[in-house]
C-alpha cells in the first residue's frame, strides 16, 4: 500500500493550541479564549513534503533495518497496531484537556516493545552534537503530547525521532519523560481554580498569538519576567514603582547595588566606557 | 546574565538609557575591518540568498551579491563571496595582520555555520569553507577578534532597556546608541527574510533586487552602529594587544597550512577543545585583574573575595568579607588582584554572622599585607608566573614564525 496519499498535513491547529495550554495551564486568558485564536495558518511546506517522502515504507524499512531486519515492517490503516512492526500513519487521537477536546494525528505509530510508540518525523538536519536544540526539543514535546494522547494512564517514556543528513534518514529513540511530566503537570493544574486573569511568561512567544498583547499589559504591571528571565530572580518588587533602587530593603538587591555603584558611581554615570 | 548584569538591566529600564557593565572597552574595531551581512529566505537555512561584504570605512567599495532564483542559482554568490574572502585574507596576509570581520547577531552567526556546514559536505567550494570554517572556529575562542557579532560585543558592554530578544536588533541598538528615543518601526533579529517569496512557486519577480536591498540595508546598519560603538569607547583593555596577536598567530597558521575542510580527527578535537576551555580561563582571568565590573561581577557570584585584613600570624593570614557567596574551599589557591605573583592557599573558610572568615596561607616568602587592609584576591588556578610565561611564549612566537603549533622546545 502507498502509504503517501494517506498522508496529509497534519493538524497544527490543535497542536499550537495545546502547546501554549500545557506551557502555561495556569493563563485563564488561554482557556477563554481558544476557539478561535488559534486560526489554521499557512502551512509550512518543507514538513509536510519531508513528512510525504520520509514516511513511505521504503524509508521506514530502512530506518528500522536495525531493530526489525526480517521486513517485519509493515503498514496499516485507520488503527492501531498491535503486532511488533506495524506501524500506522493515518490515525486520530482524542486528547483532553480539561473541558476542551481535540482530535490529534501524530505523525506515526510503531508498535514496539509490547506497545505503540509514536514516531516523529523531524525536519531538522541531524547534526550529531549540534542538532538545533529548539527544534529538538519542540519535537519531544510533540511526541509527548502524542504519547500522552496515545495512553493517558502510562504513557510511553520514549519516541522515535527521525533526522535527516543531507539525503539519507537517521532514527534515534529518544525519552520524552521530562516532557510527560511537563503535560501531566498541566493536566492537574487545569482542574485547580484560576487565580489570574492572564499569566505573561518567556514562553508565550513562542507559543501564544495573544503574546503581544499581555506582553503590553505585564510591562505596564513592572513584571521584570517581560525584560529578561533573570530579572525575576533578583527583584520580585514591582520594577517601575520602586522609588530608588539602591535604597532597597531587600539585602540581596543591596549588596548588588553596592558592587554596582563602586564601579560606576551614580554622579559620573553615563553611557561611555572610560 | 549574572547579577551584575542583571542589577544594570534593571537600572537601565528604569532610567530608559543604555547602562554599562564593562569599565573598559575590550574590542578595538580595526581599521581594516570588514562588515559582511548575509540574508536567506525563511525555510532555506543553509543557503545564501544575498550578501553584502566590505571595508568599512568606504560604502562605496563594498561587493554585494542577491540570487534571482532563490532555490538553485546559489553557485554564483557563493563564488562571488569565495573571492572577496580569499581577496581579504591575502590583503591581511601582507599586511601581517589579522582579519576582523563583523556579522549582524547570533542568527548571522548561525547561517554563516549552517552555510559551512554545507559546502564543506558537499565540497564545492573548497576555498570558502576553509576560510569559513577558520573563522567560525576562531568564534569559539575566548577573546578572538577574527569573527564578532555586533550584539554580542554591545551586550558584553552595556545592558538596554529592551526585553533580551529584542537586544539582538541592531536597529534597536542603533537608536540607543544615538540616544533616540523615538520607538523603532522595524526591527530584524534575524537574517532570514520572511517574504512573500518563501518556499513558494513560482518565483517571484524582482525579488533579486528585494534580495540586494535588504542585504545593504543591513549592510548600512551594521556599518554605522559600528561607528557609534567605536566614537563611545576610548580607552580600551590593557590586556587586548595580547589576545589580537594570539589571533594573528593562528592567521598565520591557517594561511602557512594547506587548506583542506576534513573534520578534526579525535585527537585535534581534543586538543582545539583544551586549547579552547584554556582561552577562556585565561581571558576570564585577565578580565578579573584589568576591569573592575568583571572583578565584582565575578565577587557577586562567588568566585573572587574581597575583604579586611583580620589577623596576620607568621604565614597565616586570617581575612574576613562581607559577601553573599564565596566558592573559595580548602586547598584552593588565591593570588593578589593587583600583584598575581603573591598566592595564597586557603585552609579554612568559615560562614559566621559578620560574613564569611577566610584563613589564608603563604608557604615560602613574606605576606605583603598589614592587619586592617584590604585585600581584593582571586582564583590562580594557572601558576604564579602564567601570565609572564605567556607574554614570554607570544615573544618568541613572534620572532620565530613557524613555531606555532610545534612544541616550545623544538
Amino acid at each position: 500500500m502507498s502509504s503517501k496519499k494517506h498522508i496529509s498535513v497534519p493538524s497544527n491547529q490543535h497542536l499550537q493550541q495545546i502547546y501554549a495550554l500545557v506551557q502555561n495551564p495556569a493563563c485563564k486568558r488561554l482557556f477563554s479564549h481558544t476557539p478561535n485564536l488559534f486560526t489554521q495558518s499557512k502551512a509550512w511546506k518543507p514538513r509536510s513534503h519531508f513528512l510525504q517522502w520520509a514516511s513511505n515504507n521504503e524509508n521506514m524499512k530502512k530506518l528500522f533495518s536495525e531493530i526489525y531486519p526480517n521486513d517485519d515492517i509493515r503498514p496499516i490503516k485507520d488503527v492501531l497496531p498491535n503486532l511488533p512492526g506495524h506501524y500506522t500513519t493515518t490515525i486520530n487521537l482524542p486528547f483532553q484537556l480539561k473541558d476542551l477536546h481535540f482530535s490529534l494525528k501524530p505523525d506515526a505509530v510503531i508498535f514496539h516493545l509490547h506497545r505503540p510508540k509514536i514516531i516523529e518525523f523531524c525536519c531538522t538536519a541531524d547534526r550529531r552534537g549540534k542538532t538545533n536544540p529548539f527544534s529538538l526539543s519542540k519535537s519531544r514535546l510533540r511526541a509527548a503530547i502524542h504519547s500522552h494522547a496515545l495512553h493517558p494512564a502510562s504513557p510511553a517514556k520514549t519516541a522515535f525521532f527521525v533526522l535527516h543528513q543531507w539525503n539519507s534518514l537517521t532514527i534515534h529513540e529518544l525519552s520524552i519523560a521530562q516532557e510527560l511530566d511537563i503535560i501531566q503537570e498541566a493536566v492537574s493544574q487545569t482542574t485547580q481554580q484560576y487565580s489570574h486573569e492572564y499569566r505573561f511568561q518567556r514562553t508565550c512567544r513562542f507559543s501564544c498569538p495573544l503574546f503581544s498583547q499581555c506582553r503590553k499589559q505585564a510591562q505596564k504591571k513592572g513584571n521584570p519576567q517581560v525584560w529578561s528571565s533573570s530579572l525575576s530572580n533578583i527583584v520580585s518588587a514591582d520594577v517601575h514603582k520602586t522609588p530608588g533602587l539602591c535604597h532597597e530593603t531587600s539585602s540581596r538587591l543591596s549588596s548588588i547595588a553596592h558592587m554596582y555603584h563602586r564601579v560606576f558611581p551614580q554622579s559620573s554615570q553615563n553611557m561611555e566606557i572610560k | 546574565m549574572t547579577q551584575f548584569q542583571s542589577y544594570a538591566k534593571l537600572r537601565a529600564i528604569q532610567t530608559q538609557r543604555l547602562m554599562p557593565v564593562a569599565e573598559k572597552s575590550r574590542t578595538i574595531v580595526m581599521h581594516h575591518a570588514v562588515v559582511l551581512s548575509t540574508i536567506s529566505l525563511r525555510g532555506y537555512a543553509s543557503t545564501l540568498h544575498a550578501f553584502q561584504f566590505g571595508s568599512l570605512h568606504s560604502i562605496r567599495t563594498s561587493v554585494h551579491g542577491a540570487c534571482k532564483d532563490p532555490r538553485t542559482d546559489q553557485e554564483q554568490l557563493l563564488s562571488k563571496l569565495e573571492t572577496e574572502l580569499i581577496r581579504y585574507c591575502k590583503q591581511c596576509e601582507q599586511m601581517k595582520t589579522a582579519p576582523q570581520i563583523w556579522i549582524a547577531n547570533k542568527s548571522a552567526l548561525r547561517h554563516l555555520q549552517a552555510i559551512c556546514d554545507r559546502i564543506c559536505h558537499t565540497q564545492t567550494h573548497t576555498k570558502l569553507a576553509a576560510i569559513l570554517q577558520f573563522i567560525l572556529q576562531r568564534y569559539e575562542y575566548a577573546a578572538s577578534q577574527t569573527l564578532l557579532s555586533l550584539t554580542s560585543v554591545l551586550q558584553k558592554h552595556w545592558r538596554s532597556y529592551l526585553p533580551d530578544e529584542e537586544e539582538e536588533s541592531l536597529e534597536a541598538w542603533n537608536a540607543m546608541l544615538q540616544d533616540n528615543v523615538a520607538p523603532i518601526q522595524e526591527y530584524h533579529t534575524s537574517t532570514c527574510l520572511s517574504d512573500e517569496q518563501e518556499a513558494s512557486n513560482p518565483i517571484r519577480k524582482g525579488i533579486a533586487s528585494v534580495l540586494r536591498k535588504e542585504a545593504s540595508k543591513r549592510w548600512t546598519t551594521i556599518a554605522q552602529t559600528l561607528l557609534l560603538f567605536s566614537q563611545k569607547n576610548i580607552d580600551t583593555i590593557s590586556c587586548f594587544s595580547d589576545w589580537w596577536q594570539q589571533d594573528l598567530q593562528y592567521f598565520t597558521h591557517f594561511c602557512r597550512s594547506s587548506k583542506h575542510t576534513k573534520e578534526d580527527n579525535v585527537f585535534l578535537a581534543a586538543q582545539k577543545f583544551e586549547e579552547r576551555e584554556f582561552s577562556y580561563e585565561n581571558y576570564l582571568w585577565d578580565l578579573r585583574r584589568e576591569d573592575s565590573a568583571f572583578f565584582y561581577a565575578s565577587l557577586l557570584e562567588g568566585h573572587c573575595m574581597e575583604g579586611e585584613v583580620l589577623e596576620i600570624t607568621g604565614q597565616t593570614m586570617i581575612v574576613g568579607c562581607n559577601q553573599p557567596i564565596l566558592r573559595a574551599r580548602e586547598g584552593d589557591a588565591l593570588s593578589l588582584r593587583n600583584d598575581p605573583v603573591v598566592q595564597f592557599r586557603v585552609l579554612d573558610s568559615e560562614w559566621t554572622s559578620v560574613g564569611y572568615i577566610v584563613t589564608l596561607h603563604k608557604s615560602y616568602g613574606k605576606i605583603p599585607c598589614s592587619e586592617q587592609r584590604k585585600v581584593q584576591l582571586s582564583p590562580s588556578a594557572l601558576g604564579w608566573n602564567f601570565q609572564s610565561r605567556r607574554r614570554q611564549n607570544i615573544k618568541n612566537r613572534l620572532h620565530y614564525h613557524s613555531s606555532m603549533h610545534q612544541k616550545e622546545d623544538g
